[in-house]
């Protein structure tokens, strides 16, 4: 493990190539340039809180950012998984005629949707300054979601990368899971609204301890439970390591199933 | 001390019967319970056992699907083996495919921080570099312009280029200098000689035998996914040329009886292949006077007398003779088809004379090749590989020692005074 960590960390100027080249692609050439990154949500932002607040009329007060602190984690989970299944297939040419750590693919791609997370930092902060949120001590319990979030997310990002050599239907399959997963996520809703006999099935879902541990931090100024860093913390790594053991097992027949 | 250990390593590949295998096979498979395969499988490798020492230029050929990209990238790490093991010291650069990695839209310089980083080098590495590597590729004006405009030899020497200066303990070259020129070809060459001074390892597959016999001191023969031999380059190539003309001979003439003698190879005929429908008895060396001579001096007069015996009559046949150097320089290898003496058909005994009116070269060994082919020179009938030497001696009467030939030409002066 250590060994094959420092063989990942030998390709760490690969990983950043990789990741500017990706944001460089990105945002060259376009008027709006990093802007559209920040475009996406809050056009969604607009959308949902008209469908939600005004049309279907949810009770949840100060929507707006009720619907930011989820949607911008969740849109990290989701994106960085969608960009990644296709990491290893997608660089054929690269896997097959040259050696390196194939896990930097994966790594890279959910390395630059965290930064671009981070960024939109920048539309959050001031949207919680407008709406008059009170911001505290529990914001330091923030960076520490992100990490944990970020060792779950690329976790899976192996999984889903790995899988997606050896069978095709899994791009498509996962574009159908996130939106499954999308609902079942307290993302536009709060998660009481779920019947109580529903409860313990519904926290099955590892997101919905993400974003109440994102909300209680940056919303209600409530610091999450030692239980719940903990839950995160256990959720993060177990799912981080299972992936790394799933992709070093895959990735001795990368170069000949691709 | 080993570099690289392979011991009985086998690989093998799966070929799937359906294009698009997926997850509805594997459920299947896995509800029925059925072991039925979705796949045939192919051994590409068979128990290879190869250990490779630090400083030694290792080649590996045999013919396409004989396994020898495979084995170089499990070498590489980019494959790995089913059954065996591998261990391997020092940092590697593989030049598997020039351009695998390449960025077309992106110019030649990021390129190369790219391509570089791909191999694992940091970006402080690289800039110590940056300048060797766009002088040793020749694309110093063209750095700039985004790759998509290069051509396939400019990708090459870009890719080699950058391969070659990372710094690598042990380089993997498979086949790609055949894309490049031949000035760029030599550069590269001596490149890698340089490389093999400083006591580096190198592993080359290539179709090339006479690049391989130049710069290998070893030499590997993979025949499907299975290790003919391993030794010196001039016999392992020998052998090579002999089963690739017995494979033509099967397929060329399918109705075989029963495998002859002749057939079976002997410890001394390694070097030696063909049909021996006309067979080559014995060479000789002569003097003016048709007297054998055991040595000759340079500048001599030598007939090379070649005798042969057809079993049946053959229609324009070509006889053909090649030197070459103790150190394997192939010098010279003419055929009487390329020198225009047209022989019609012989049937029987006979020989022919190679005569040189002053033989140019150096005092030293020199192994003789000579040759029975067909006309268009594809189809062997006798052909014995460097199975002859001739002992070359100093000829008091010249006293031109320097370099390797000595040639018959004469000095004149015209000037004042």
């Amino acid at each position: 493990m250590i060994s094959k960590l420092k063989e990942i960390y030998r390709f760490k100027y690969l990983a950043y190539n990789l990741v500017s080249r990706d944001l460089k692609v990105k945002y060259k050439g376009s008027i709006l340039g990093f802007f559209w990154s920040l475009l996406n949500p809050l056009v969604m932002l607009i959308v949902y809180t008209l469908a939600f607040k005004y049309i279907i009329r949810i009770r949840v007060e100060n929507f707006p950012i009720f619907f930011l602190c989820a949607f911008l984690p969740w849109s990290f989970l989701s994106s960085s998984l969608s960009m990644s299944v296709g990491s290893i297939k997608d660089n054929a040419n690269l896997v097959k005629k040259v050696y390196f750590s194939r896990e930097v693919l994966p790594l890279s791609i959910v390395l630059s949707n965290l930064i671009q997370f981070l960024l939109t930092f920048i539309i959050l902060i001031p949207a919680l300054l407008f709406f008059k949120i009170k911001l505290g001590i529990p914001l330091a319990a923030v960076p520490l979601i992100i990490l944990f979030q970020t060792a779950f997310t690329i976790g899976l990002a192996y999984i889903v990368s790995s899988l997606n050599v050896f069978f095709s239907d899994v791009k498509h399959l996962l574009e159908i899971l996130l939106q499954v997963w999308f609902w079942l996520t307290p993302i536009i809703y709060p998660a009481n609204f779920v019947p109580e006999r529903y409860q313990f099935l519904y926290r099955l879902n590892p997101a919905v301890l993400f974003v109440e541990s994102y909300r209680d931090s940056l919303l209600y100024n409530k610091m999450p439970s030692i239980s719940s860093f903990i839950a995160l913390f256990i959720i993060g790594f177990v799912v981080l390591t299972i992936g790394h053991l799933v992709f070093t097992l895959y990735n001795k027949r990368f170069a000949e199933e691709i | 001390m080993d570099i690289i250990s392979i011991r009985n390593v086998s690989k093998k590949f799966r070929l799937y019967h359906e294009k698009n295998f997926n997850i509805k096979y594997a459920a299947l498979n896995f509800i029925t319970r059925k072991k039925t395969s979705y796949y045939d499988k192919f051994w590409a490798l068979k128990n290879i056992n190869l250990n490779i020492t630090k400083g030694e230029t290792i080649g590996i050929i045999g013919e396409n699907g004989s396994g020898k990209s495979t084995l170089l990238k499990i070498i590489a790490g980019i494959l790995y083996p089913d059954d065996g093991e591998i261990s391997k010291k020092g940092k590697i650069a593989a030049l598997i495919e020039v351009g695998a990695g390449f960025h077309y839209e992106l110019s030649g310089r990021e390129n190369i921080y790219i391509n570089a980083s791909i191999l694992g080098f940091s970006k402080k590495e690289i800039d110590a570099n940056l300048e060797k590597i766009i002088a040793f590729s020749g694309l110093k004006q063209f750095i700039d312009n985004p790759i998509k405009t290069y051509s396939s030899g400019m990708y090459l020497r870009l890719g080699f280029s950058i391969a070659i200066h990372v710094n690598p303990d042990i380089l993997l070259v498979d086949e790609v200098l055949a894309v490049g020129d031949e000035n760029f070809q030599k550069k590269c060459l001596q490149k890698i000689d340089r490389f093999r001074n400083q006591g580096k390892t190198i592993v080359l597959v290539s179709h090339d035998l006479s690049t391989i016999e130049k710069m290998c001191d070893r030499v590997v023969l993979l025949d499907n996914g299975m290790m003919l031999s391993d030794g010196n380059p001039i016999d392992v190539i020998s052998q090579y040329h002999k089963i690739l003309y017995e494979k033509e001979k099967r397929i060329s003439i399918p109705e075989q009886g029963e495998p002859s003698k002749e057939e079976t190879p002997q410890a001394d005929e390694i070097r030696r292949w063909g049909s021996k429908e006309v067979e080559i008895n014995r060479i000789e060396f002569l003097n003016e006077k048709d007297t054998p001579q055991d040595t000759v001096k340079t500048g001599d007069f030598i007939k090379v007398r070649i005798h042969y015996f057809a079993k049946k009559r053959i229609k324009n046949p070509v006889f053909g003779v090649a030197f070459y150097r103790e150190d394997g320089i192939h010098l010279n290898g003419p055929n009487t088809k390329t020198s225009d003496y047209h022989i019609a058909s012989i049937e029987g005994k006979g020989f022919i004379d190679y005569i040189i009116h002053s033989l140019p070269f150096q005092p030293g060994i020199y192994f003789i090749t000579v040759a029975i082919v067909d006309f268009l020179c594809l189809f062997d009938y006798d052909h014995w590989h460097r199975c002859f030497t001739l002992n070359i001696i100093e000829n008091e009467k010249i006293k031109e020692k320097n370099g390797v030939v000595h040639i018959s030409a004469e000095w004149r002066h015209h000037g004042q005074g």
